[in-house]
C-alpha cells in the first residue's frame, strides 16, 4: 500500500504546506488504518483514480486557473488586455477574514502584480464596469446567494442599485469558482429570482467554472461525480437518517441504483457503491461519537443545507488551502477526542 | 368546454407577448417557474415538457431552449412520442401550470390578473378555436380555454390575496420531469434555506 500513498502524496503533497503542514506518506497510512483492514487497499485505489481525474487543486494549479480565468474574460467581455479588464474590475470582498474569497483573493493579487504589474488596489479605478465573486467551490450556493443578494440589493455611490444595473447590462456580475455543483448552482439562481423578485437577474448573474460536479439527480442522466449511495444502507445509517430533524429532500437522499447511466467518474459501477458506502458508514460511525451537534447542515457525507434530510453532499473536490465542508467527513473531521483523524486537516470549520 | 362568443369591445385579449397584456401569455418571459429544483424559463416549455414523461431527453431538449416558441416547434417534432392520453389531459396540465405560474410569481403574476378587472380575458388566435377564439367580425368566437383558466385563477386566487405557496399536481397518472414524479411544488422551501443559511454562514464555507 506504501506505492499507493506515495502516489496519493505526489498528488495532493501541497496540502497546506502554507502553514507548515507536511503531507506524508506515514500521514496517509495514519488516515488508512482507520479503516477496516479488508478496505483500506481498496479506498486507496480508489482515491487514487478519482485524485488523477484533477479533483485536487494544488497551489500552483489554482494559479494557473486564476490567470486562465483572467484571460478568458479578456476575451469573453472584449477588453483589449488584462490592464483594461482590471482596471475597471472590481473583487469583491464579502466574506470574513479567513474564508476562502480572500485567500484567493491574495493569491490572484500575487499573480496579477507579477504578470500585468498592476496591484488589487488599483482594479477598479478607473471605472467600475465588471464586478467579480471569487470563491473556490459553489456547494449548496448558499454562501453565494446570501452574500450576493445582499450585495444586489446596496447601492453604489450614485444611489443606485447594484441589480438594476446589472439588468441594464451597465455592469457585468460574475461568479468565479474552481469548482460548482450543479443542483446548488439552480438552487442560487432561484434564490436570487425570490430574494430580488426579479426573473432577469437569474441569468444576468455570469458562472465562471473550471470543474462541474453533476449533483443535479432530478436533473436528466446526471454524472453524479461524488459520493451519492444506494440503498439498502446498514441499521446505524437508517437510524441516523430516520432521527434528523431535517423535513425535505427525503427522496433524493439515496441515488437509484441505475444512476448514473454511465459510470465516468469511479472506476467501475461496483466500486463507486464500496467506496460511497464506507465513506457513508464511518461518517455516521464519527458522528454517533459526538454528542451535540448545533451544526444543522452537518452530515457524515459533509455539510448541506440544513432542511435536506439525506446524508450530505458528498463533495469530492479538494484544495491546497482547506478541503469543502461538504466532503465526507472522513477526509476532515480532525478531532482526537472522538477518535479520528482526517486526511485532510482543516480551518474555520467552526464546530 | 363549449364555445363562447365575446363581444371583442369588452374583453382584455392578449397575443402576442409584447402587448399591454403579454405577460398573461405562456409564452412570456419573466415568469419562470421551478420544478423538482429545476428551473423552466416559461410555462410554455413546461407545458410541452409534460407531453413526453417517458422521454427525458425530449423534455431536456425543450426545457433548455431559450424561446418558447422554439420549444413548441421541438415538442411538434416529436409528436408521435405525445403520451396518448394527452388530449384527456391537457386542460387538467394547463390549469396546474397556470397555478405554478401564479404561485411562484405571486407579485407580479397576480397584478396583472387583476388588472384585467372583470373583464373576460381572451386569448386571440388566428386559428386556434380551443385555447383562444378567433375574430368574427365584432365578435371572437372560440373555446378560450386559455382565458377561461386565467379567469378561473384570478377569481378563485388574485381577487382575494389566497397566495398559494404549495401547488398539488393534477389528478394525472406519470406526470414526470426527467423520470422524477411531479409531486406537490412548495416554493417555499427555498425561502427557508436561504434564512437558515444565513444563520449558519458563521459555520460553514
Amino acid at each position: 500500500m506504501e506505492h499507493l500513498a506515495k502516489a496519493i502524496v505526489a498528488i495532493i503533497g501541497d496540502y497546506h504546506n502554507h502553514v507548515g503542514f507536511q503531507f506524508t506518506e506515514t500521514h496517509v497510512m495514519d488516515w488508512i488504518s482507520q479503516f477496516d483492514i479488508e478496505d483500506q487497499q481498496f479506498i486507496l485505489e480508489e482515491f487514487l483514480h478519482l485524485l488523477e481525474q484533477g479533483i485536487y487543486i494544488s497551489r500552483a494549479k489554482a494559479k494557473q486557473l486564476l490567470s486562465a480565468r483572467i484571460e478568458e474574460l479578456i476575451v469573453t467581455l472584449r477588453y483589449p488586455d488584462a490592464v483594461s479588464l482590471l482596471s475597471e474590475t472590481v473583487f469583491l470582498d464579502l466574506q470574513k477574514p479567513g474564508k476562502s474569497q480572500q485567500d484567493l483573493l491574495a493569491l490572484l493579487n500575487e499573480i496579477i502584480v507579477d504578470k500585468y504589474g498592476i496591484d488589487l488596489n488599483k482594479c477598479g479605478t478607473k471605472a467600475q464596469k465588471v464586478f467579480i465573486y471569487l470563491d473556490d467551490v459553489l456547494a449548496t450556493g448558499n454562501t453565494i446567494a446570501v452574500h450576493l443578494s445582499s450585495w444586489l440589493r446596496s447601492v453604489n455611490e450614485e444611489g443606485e442599485f447594484y441589480y438594476e444595473l446589472v439588468n441594464e447590462k451597465r455592469i457585468t456580475l460574475i461568479v468565479s469558482v474552481f469548482c460548482y455543483h450543479n443542483w446548488g448552482w439552480a438552487n442560487t439562481q432561484w434564490k436570487f429570482k425570490q430574494q430580488l423578485d426579479n426573473d432577469q437577474i437569474m441569468n444576468n448573474v455570469l458562472l465562471f467554472h473550471d470543474y462541474e460536479i453533476q449533483n443535479h439527480i432530478r436533473r436528466n442522466n446526471p454524472r453524479l461525480n461524488l459520493a451519492y449511495p444506494i440503498e439498502p444502507q446498514s441499521e446505524a445509517v437508517n437510524a441516523y437518517l430516520q432521527n434528523l430533524q431535517a423535513t425535505t429532500n427525503l427522496e433524493v437522499a439515496y441515488r437509484k441504483v441505475n444512476l448514473p447511466s454511465r459510470e465516468t467518474f469511479f472506476s467501475s459501477p461496483a466500486n463507486r457503491t464500496r467506496f460511497e458506502n464506507i465513506l457513508l458508514h464511518k461518517g455516521v460511525d464519527i458522528i454517533n461519537r459526538v454528542r451535540n451537534i448545533n451544526a444543522k447542515g452537518l452530515r457524515p457525507l459533509g455539510y448541506t443545507a440544513g432542511t435536506h434530510k439525506t446524508h450530505g453532499l458528498g463533495t469530492l473536490f479538494f484544495l491546497w488551502r482547506n478541503i469543502p465542508n461538504n466532503c465526507p467527513l472522513v477526509f476532515w473531521w480532525d478531532n482526537p477526542v472522538y477518535n479520528w483523524r482526517g486526511l485532510f486537516p482543516v480551518r474555520n470549520r467552526g464546530i | 368546454m363549449e364555445i363562447r362568443e365575446y363581444n371583442i369591445k369588452d374583453v382584455v385579449s392578449f397575443q402576442k407577448t409584447k402587448d399591454d397584456f403579454g405577460g398573461l401569455s405562456n409564452m412570456a418571459g419573466g415568469y419562470s417557474v421551478n420544478i423538482n429544483d429545476v428551473i423552466i424559463p416559461t410555462v410554455e416549455h413546461l407545458y410541452q415538457a409534460c407531453k413526453f414523461p417517458l422521454f427525458p431527453d425530449i423534455q431536456e431538449e425543450i426545457i433548455t431552449e431559450n424561446s418558447p416558441i422554439t420549444a413548441k416547434m421541438i415538442s411538434r417534432k416529436y409528436n408521435k412520442f405525445v403520451r396518448q392520453d394527452w388530449d384527456d389531459i391537457r386542460i387538467k396540465v394547463m390549469r396546474w401550470v397556470l397555478s405554478i405560474k401564479l404561485s411562484q410569481n405571486w407579485e407580479r403574476f397576480s397584478a396583472l390578473l387583476l388588472s384585467t378587472e372583470d373583464r373576460p380575458i381572451v386569448e386571440l388566435s388566428y386559428r386556434d378555436k380551443i385555447w383562444g377564439a378567433v375574430e368574427n367580425g365584432d365578435k371572437l368566437i372560440g373555446v378560450n380555454a386559455l382565458g377561461r383558466l386565467l379567469m378561473e385563477l384570478r377569481d378563485k386566487y388574485a381577487k382575494h390575496g389566497y397566495e398559494s405557496r404549495c401547488i398539488d399536481p393534477p389528478a394525472v397518472v406519470g406526470l414526470m420531469l426527467y423520470r422524477h414524479e411531479i409531486g406537490v411544488i412548495c416554493d417555499d422551501v427555498h425561502k427557508e434555506e436561504f434564512l437558515i443559511s444565513k444563520e449558519e454562514l458563521e459555520h460553514c464555507d
